[in-house]
């Protein structure tokens, strides 16, 4: 792996999430993705817990993990999965056969298929310059190349109210993201599948 | 709890995965060399616009792709610059896209195909010319007369378009204003508040500081915060992070119980008496702020007490025909002294100037003018001595020792938070019960202060020019510029509530409506201020003025929902006595169906707008919209609809806007007719001349004002901390009371009950306890208890709100990943299990007391209490035209009867009780 430079992160604070799925919204019109089909890249569980009057309720977003040692890269037969300089776990859309192979890997549920009819329909609700032609296997890329490579927050943290997505560069020491997950506050969710993910959360 | 989390979650992403029933791409696909985003050559910019997916007004950057001759929004951000959502925008704002490109949407005029019903949604296109003229013939083959339309405005006209809808209501000599948020957000949720604080529309006057409270207490109010309002969310948010302790009080656990450090699951319709037992743990251990209640509250007031009626000590003569003084008790030299009315603010000063330490406890037997008085203070310690925490107990479900817990740490954490709320037209006590919160807020000193209940930059300033208007002599000569509900207040009495202030001589329909209750003995609706009161009877004949019918017989509808108001309105609009039905609109409503002649508006990125003070914001600044993309097909926008009309009429709308705003008219005029002239439309000409105007006062140039706001979206004024510095509410200014000072014991209503000359419990001045009237021979302390047999709340989901959230494919696919808890109705498993009902199962809803029926989905959750259905509202679309939203949800409004409650004509929908069977 070349010498990373930059390694982007994200931490989900479960404390200030209020469910409201702004992150989605703006995930699916930023990526052009086929909510029409019900397929988001991030989505926000809505756990209920307990028995009345001592219910708890709980919101879980959910995204891909950027793993460092991701499996979905690992069994890519065309290499069109790779991890790309910043740490980004990223598709080629050109390359991708649609095996699947990756989603059946991937221990965190992160990917779909943007299938052919999908590709059809975004046509219509996106217009025809979409970016989108083919079909694929999909998933987040932390909006790495419309804002993340150009210095903006992924369309999720920027625009989630409650601040909950706190993006940045795990490298760099004195980043929010750097510093909540060497304190110990954040931490990695499946640490057990061992494939050292980039997405932490508080709560 | 995360580790909790982890193994649930990957089982159930396991789950899914396997299950997916994947498609495995054709290999023909493999070939293709295709880049990623392979679009030809775009450009992109961002321009600022003012989200309307609700009625928050957030600030946005919209994201815009010019490919070829091909312009299209493809992103919404917040904007970063507004000092409201700073930078956040929820999923509702994200999906204005939706909105903006919905393949239904309405963009040619619609005239209703001849021989056909209303209710029926047939339609043919229509040039403008053809659909104006439908509506001049109409109106002359009818003769309809001015005071037999009704002008109504919906949501957006109440954030935006208010002086212009009146302006075109007076232009028209129409008296008949209907806006469709009054009774059940304004009104309702406000008016307890207002009667305390002085504001009118306190959602846009005040934000609670929730980023500095330690301590927020929130009943009966998601929408505020987490339902969602993104503004308030951002600084909740903070507000946890730095340690807030959050105590939701609902009877199910909402968005923003979920983040509740304590969730409290009271009996619904009983929020009154929590609060009443808060007040009186909070006086009896004397948790108050002493000096704030001394100096800027009237508790130190000087009141008798005959007959059970309160009333201070008071000397007419004031300005506006306010009181010109009170009386108050002074500890220092131990005599009755004199403070100034409005304007004065404070009680530390008599009229002379001389201090003075009012007191709160009077010496016994203490004379005024010759008569026993008390303090007002007094009367309410004594008041509250009967709502213990035990009495609470009994009504609400909640113990007493939580209630007196909460109570005593919100009287003794600084600064405690209440939550002022947002829409509230559930019960008949809900004025009561927002006014006592508003007194407890004010007992802890937590107005306008950090981490209170904080004005907005606006508040400050309409306030300090009335102050120096009447330091001058001079009187204002529009109801624009009084500040709070002196304004709204002086709109009732100049012009709706006074026929002669019309040609004609015919006040409102809610006005002749009231007269003909109080005649009867009835309350009518006190503060009767743009309700549907009397819509009914004006179209059954049952109205009369001056001995002659009062008829209603034509609409004008700028995007409003009326049927969704209450069920009523299908019956009203589908009569024969009414004539002409004429909406305005973006894309298909509920009510669209109902009408002759349909006007395609335009959507928010697609227009200029007049300039607006930045809305719900601490500091003082300026916005407006400028097109980010191409209006589609012929649509226009909402205010160059309202002049085309005018001028068509031949009635002059400009000099009533100029009038309202003291703008210059023949500045204003050539302005708007060079616009129009150009076919760009008289809100452009509004907008041009609003640019000069301001960078006169402003010392720029409108060039460069508009390239602020091209880039910007918002031209900055004033922060908050030298507002709050200069401008506090009550510190240095008065607030918009008769008094000036935080009113516990109200003026107002005082004065709409005497006007009425019918004392209600629900417009008691000072505090009292409501009962519900959930069913007939019920008391609060009853409960349900057959398993059939539930009290039904409603409330906000944080995706679909307003009309233009009904209809979105997005916030659909979001409301689908939740889809029973968003579209069904909440049932707790204890009464399911009896019922033999299940999550998914067809149930019926029979209203005991009105015997409407419904029928929705049940959702059986452990987050509402056992007695208890929640429905988020906003869903249950009627109108098969609206493809994304028809079908999915419950619509409240056919379940709910028409019934009002007094003071502001709420509709109390959940004053009753709901019988639930198999479908």
């Amino acid at each position: 792996m070349a010498e990373l430079t930059k390694r982007y992160g994200m931490v989900i604070d479960l404390t200030t999430c209020l469910g409201c799925q702004a992150c989605s919204a703006a995930c699916s019109l930023q990526n052009e993705t086929p909510y029409f089909a019900g397929k988001f890249r991030t989505n926000v569980e809505d756990i209920e817990e307990g028995t009345f009057p001592n219910t708890t309720r709980t919101f879980f977003p959910h995204l891909c993990m950027h793993c460092e040692d991701a499996p979905c890269a690992r069994v890519c037969p065309t290499g069109a999965t790779y991890q790309n300089a910043d740490g980004v776990v990223m598709i080629d859309y050109a390359k991708c056969m649609g095996c699947t192979a990756c989603i059946d890997a991937c221990p965190y549920g992160a990917r779909y298929v943007y299938s052919k009819d999908d590709v059809k329909k975004a046509k219509e609700v996106f217009g025809p310059a979409n970016q989108h032609m083919v079909p694929h296997v999909d998933k987040c890329n932390f909006c790495y190349e419309d804002r993340t490579s150009q210095g903006m927050q992924p369309a999720c943290a920027s625009t989630c109210p409650g601040d909950a997505r706190i993006f940045g560069d795990l490298n760099d020491p004195n980043s929010q993201v750097a510093q909540l997950v060497s304190s110990g506050k954040a931490k990695p969710l499946g640490a057990q599948f061992g494939t050292k993910p980039k997405v932490y959360y508080i709560g | 709890m995360l580790d909790l989390k982890l193994s649930r979650r990957t089982f159930l992403q396991a789950a899914a995965v396997t299950g997916a029933g994947l498609t495995i791409l054709g290999t023909a696909e493999l070939g293709k060399k295709v880049a990623n985003g392979s679009a030809p050559e775009a450009t992109h910019e961002w321009v600022p616009n003012i989200c309307t997916m609700c009625v928050n007004t957030c600030g946005i950057k919209v994201k815009v792709r010019k490919t070829g001759s091909t312009t299209r929004a493809v992103k919404i951000d917040g904007n970063p610059a507004s000092p409201y959502n700073k930078g956040k925008i929820c999923a509702r704002g994200q999906a204005g896209l939706r909105r903006v490109y919905d393949p239904q949407r309405i963009t040619t005029p619609l005239l209703r195909v001849e021989g056909s019903k209303r209710g029926e949604f047939k339609f043919r296109q229509a040039t403008w010319e053809e659909a104006y003229n439908y509506i001049g013939m109409k109106l002359q083959q009818e003769k309809i007369m001015p005071w037999e339309m009704a002008a109504s405005g919906g949501w957006i006209s109440c954030a935006f378009y208010r002086p212009y809808l009146m302006s075109f209501a007076f232009a028209m000599e129409i008296p008949n204003i209907l806006a469709t948020p009054m009774q059940h957000c304004v009104m309702s949720e406000h008016f307890g508040i207002d009667s305390a604080l002085g504001t009118f529309n306190v959602h846009d006057e005040i934000v609670a500081d929730y980023d500095k409270a330690r301590y927020y207490l929130a009943m009966g109010a998601n929408a505020a915060v987490a339902g969602v309002a993104t503004g308030r969310a951002v600084r909740f948010a903070e507000g946890k992070r730095n340690g807030m302790k959050v105590v939701v009080v609902d009877p199910r656990l909402s968005e923003l119980g979920a983040k509740a450090d304590e969730w409290l699951a009271i009996k619904p319709g009983t929020d009154l008496a929590f609060v009443l037992a808060m007040m009186n743990v909070i006086l009896h251990k004397e948790l108050y702020d002493e000096e704030f209640v001394r100096k800027h509250t009237n508790l130190p007031f000087l009141v008798t007490t005959a007959h059970g009626m309160v009333m201070p000590v008071m000397e007419q003569g004031g300005p506006m025909g306010l009181p010109k003084s009170f009386a108050v008790y002074d500890e220092i030299s131990g005599t009755v002294r004199k403070v100034g009315g409005f304007p004065a603010n404070q009680n530390f000063a008599d009229i002379d100037g001389k201090p003075i330490r009012p007191a709160l406890h009077v010496p016994k037997d203490l004379q005024a003018d010759g008569k026993p008085v008390v303090s007002l203070f007094d009367v309410l310690v004594q008041n509250a001595a009967q709502y213990t925490p035990e009495w609470a107990a009994k009504i609400t479900d909640i113990p007493a020792a939580t209630i007196e817990r909460i109570a005593t740490e919100f009287g003794s954490t600084r600064p405690a938070l209440m939550e002022p709320g947002w829409h509230d037209s559930r019960y008949s006590n809900t004025v009561q019960f927002r006014k006592v919160a508003a007194l407890i807020q004010g007992l802890v000193g937590g107005i306008d202060r950090p981490g209170g209940w904080v004005f907005v930059g606006g508040a400050r300033e309409g306030m300090h020019n009335f102050v120096e208007m009447l330091q001058h002599q001079q009187m204002p000569q529009s109801p624009l510029q009084l500040p709070g509900l002196f304004s709204p207040n002086a709109a009732l009495q100049m012009r709706f509530n006074n026929g002669d202030a019309w040609t004609h001589k015919h006040p409102s329909i809610n006005e002749a409506w009231n007269q003909n209750e109080w005649r009867n003995g009835r309350p009518g609706v006190g503060f009767n201020l743009y309700t549907d009161a009397g819509y009914q009877e004006a179209l059954n004949g049952r109205l009369q003025y001056n001995g002659q019918p009062y008829n209603l017989r034509a609409m004008f509808m700028s995007q409003t929902n009326l049927v969704r108001n209450f069920f009523g309105w299908k019956e009203i609009l589908t009569s024969p006595k009414m004539k002409l039905v004429v909406a305005w609109e973006i894309g298909p409503s509920d009510t669209l169906p109902y009408c002759d002649v349909i006007l395609p508006d335009t959507a928010y990125l697609e227009k200029y707008d007049p300039i607006f003070e930045v809305g719900m914001s601490h500091d003082v600044g300026l916005t407006t919209r400028v097109p980010s993309i191409p209006a589609p097909g012929q649509v226009k926008h909402t205010l160059d609809i309202f002049f085309e009309m005018a001028a068509g009429f031949k009635v002059d709308m400009v000099k009533q806007l100029a009038g309202i705003y003291l703008w210059d008219y023949a500045k204003l005029k050539a302005s708007i007719e060079k616009a129009m002239q150009e076919g760009k439309g008289a809100t452009y000409g509004i907008q041009q001349y609003q640019l000069a105007d301001w960078a006169a006062k402003l010392k720029t140039t409108p060039e460069k004002l508009l390239a602020t706001f091209k880039e910007k979206g918002i031209v900055e004024i004033e922060k908050r901390e030298e507002l709050m510095e200069k401008m506090g509410m009550p510190y240095q200014l008065p607030l918009s009371t008769p008094s000036g000072r935080y009113e516990y014991y109200s003026l107002f209503m005082a004065g709409l009950v005497q006007r009425s000359g019918q004392m209600t419990p629900e417009a008691n001045p000072l505090m009292t306890w409501v009962q519900p009237q959930w069913k007939s021979g019920m008391k609060a302390e009853d409960q349900l208890t057959a398993a059939d047999e539930f009290f039904l709340t409603y409330g906000k989901a944080p995706t679909t709100s307003h009309a233009a959230t009904a209809n979105n494919d997005l916030l659909v696919a979001l409301n689908l990943e939740h889809e029973h808890q968003r579209y069904g109705v909440w049932m707790n498993p204890l009464r399911a299990n009896k019922l033999g009902i299940k999550t998914g199962d067809r149930i019926k809803l029979t209203n005991n007391l009105s015997k409407q029926e419904t029928t929705g989905v049940a959702f059986v959750t452990e987050m509402t209490r056992p007695d208890t259905l929640f429905i988020s509202a906003g869903f249950g679309t009627e109108n098969p035209e609206m493809k994304e939203g028809y079908g999915r949800g419950v619509a409240l409004s056919n379940i709910f009867p028409f019934r009002l409650e007094p003071v502001v004509g709420g509709f109390k929908l959940s004053e009753t009780t709901i019988k639930v069977t198999k479908a």
